[in-house]
């Protein structure tokens, strides 16, 4: 039986809302984690699947990770982004998990993002970091999913894109200075940006 | 030593950090840069940490399962949450074993809730009862098939020495008929006025051969030899030859070797016979030889 959407509004569970609900889920109130749960395990697990690539997998890293958020909570720093905090905990969880073979195999590719997928997490949010990717440019893009998604080392990268890996790491740098600036600074603080939609991805293959 | 401010270099460091994608030994090197309090790195450190989970808001979100809910549910009825120590920083991170790279990642929730006690245990129990039963029928099994075979093993010995023993029987037999018949041979010719006669096989049983001994006391005789199987329907008949008559003594057999060792009685009137003859004869007997004679001999 697949999940059912609980409880979650139409601009999904704001900053404040989740550090509310992990203030509660520190008090012990297991309806908060619940509740939590209910409002961002869409995103978690399709995180964990495109990483970890099988859905057994997936839901076992999925179980586990609101575990952690449950048993440890305070390990969110309530001066940041709790949603990122939770991505981030999420990444960590899967790359533990993902076997060696399979970070070996990864392939360099673009996630296929459904431009009419839906985002009920933080709807504004993940536009806009979906929007910033979308903008970038083919090959930054490239090695920023590719290093995230599939655990690959700048030599790596480097070694598969066939380009120096100095490229490799100043590619990097700027991706990521651009996606930071897209949505806004690290204390969750949102802010509105200018994302430039870019055009035709493909086209800039040749970048 | 710390940055005064952020260079190009020190982003690049940071950026890679923050995503992972540092050799091993520079991301130790950065992050025992950041130990030591360089606010400079410590804060491109955090805007590309924030950056790299953009990348994560991005995916594609899925609908999991209504069980794991369900599951986490039961997992929190069952778990206590740990004794919370808030993180306000970025933990030092130790690298992962990775050959080439290091993710620098908090020390994983996946392996450190693995470790839980409770956790574990609850999750291995089962595992551990269901080995410890394997192994518990693994080992009935192979003593159970080891008893089998030592049993079978056991029957065949003794079935093996019930067959000697009947072996042994039946030579003991044979040995105590071949002691009594070797007395009586011996009682027999030793005794006054007992007749023998030397039989050898005429032409058609050049290797037959016998001896009788005459009890004339008793008037019977004992016929020991050595002859080939009587065909079928025939039958060996023993007679005395006087001048006058032949007098029939009967029919003997003679076992699958062929030998005989028979007690015959005598007729009276064949007290003054002088040979004794052998012949073949139909299984119900002959009032006179009716074939060669088979065996002949002189009765001493």
């Amino acid at each position: 039986m697949e999940q059912k959407l609980h409880a979650v509004g139409e601009w999904g569970l704001s900053d404040e809302t989740i550090r509310g609900l992990i203030r509660r889920i520190e008090a012990g109130d297991s309806s908060a984690l619940l509740t939590l749960y209910d409002g961002t395990s869409r995103l978690v697990f399709g995180l964990l699947l495109r990483i970890l690539g099988d859905r057994t997998s997936a839901e076992e890293a999925l179980l586990e990770v609101y575990t952690q958020v449950w048993k440890q909570p305070t390990r969110c720093d309530p001066e940041r982004m709790p949603l990122a905090w939770l991505v981030k905990i999420s990444h960590d969880g899967a790359v533990s998990r993902m076997n060696w073979s399979k970070r070996d195999g990864a392939k360099l590719e673009i996630a296929r993002v459904n431009a009419d997928s839906p985002t009920t997490v933080a709807p504004r949010l993940q536009n806009l970091t979906r929007a910033s990717l979308q903008s970038m440019a083919y090959w930054q893009r490239v090695l920023l999913e590719s290093a995230y998604y599939g655990c690959l080392s700048c030599s790596e990268l480097a070694a598969r894109i066939g380009k120096p890996i100095g490229a490799v790491k100043e590619h990097i740098r700027l991706g990521l200075s651009r996606l930071g600036e897209s949505f806004g600074p690290a204390d969750g603080r949102e802010v509105e940006l200018e994302i430039a939609t870019g055009g035709d991805l493909e086209a800039r293959k040749s970048d | 030593m710390r940055h005064e401010r952020a260079t190009e270099e020190l982003r690049e460091l940071a950026a890679l950090y923050a995503l992972g994608s540092l050799t091993q030994q520079e991301a130790r090197s950065f992050e025992l840069h950041r130990k030591q309090g360089c606010s400079v790195c410590e804060t491109e450190f955090r805007k590309f940490e924030h950056a790299v989970a953009g990348i994560g808001l991005a995916a594609d979100e899925a609908a999991s399962p209504e069980y794991i809910r369900d599951l986490l549910a039961a997992r929190m009825e069952r778990e206590p949450q740990t004794a919370g120590h808030t993180i306000r920083s970025n933990p030092v991170r130790e690298p992962k074993p990775a050959p080439e790279y290091v993710r620098p990642t908090a020390p994983s929730p996946f392996l450190s809730l693995s470790t839980q006690p409770r956790s574990y245990s609850t999750r291995i129990l089962p595992w551990i009862l269901v080995a410890a039963l394997t192994v518990l029928a693994l080992l009935g099994l192979l003593a159970y098939r080891a008893a089998r075979e030592d049993n079978t093993r056991l029957q065949a010995e003794v079935s093996a020495a019930r067959a000697d023993t009947d072996d042994l029987r039946g030579k003991l037999d044979n040995s105590k008929e071949g002691l009594a018949n070797l007395e009586q041979i011996v009682s027999l010719a030793g005794k006054p006025g007992a007749r023998m006669a030397r039989l050898v096989g005429g032409a058609t049983a050049l290797a037959s051969s016998a001896t009788l001994i005459w009890d004339t006391e008793l008037n019977q005789c004992l016929l020991l030899g050595h002859f080939a199987p009587a065909p079928e329907g025939k039958n060996y008949q023993l007679w005395f030859f006087t001048q006058a008559t032949k007098v029939s003594a009967g029919s003997f057999k003679v076992n699958a070797d062929g030998r005989t060792l028979a007690t015959i009685p005598v007729p009276r009137d064949a007290a003054s016979a002088g040979a004794v003859v052998i012949t073949l004869e139909p299984d119900n007997g002959s009032q006179i030889p009716t074939s060669p004679y088979y065996a002949v001999g002189r009765i001493d």
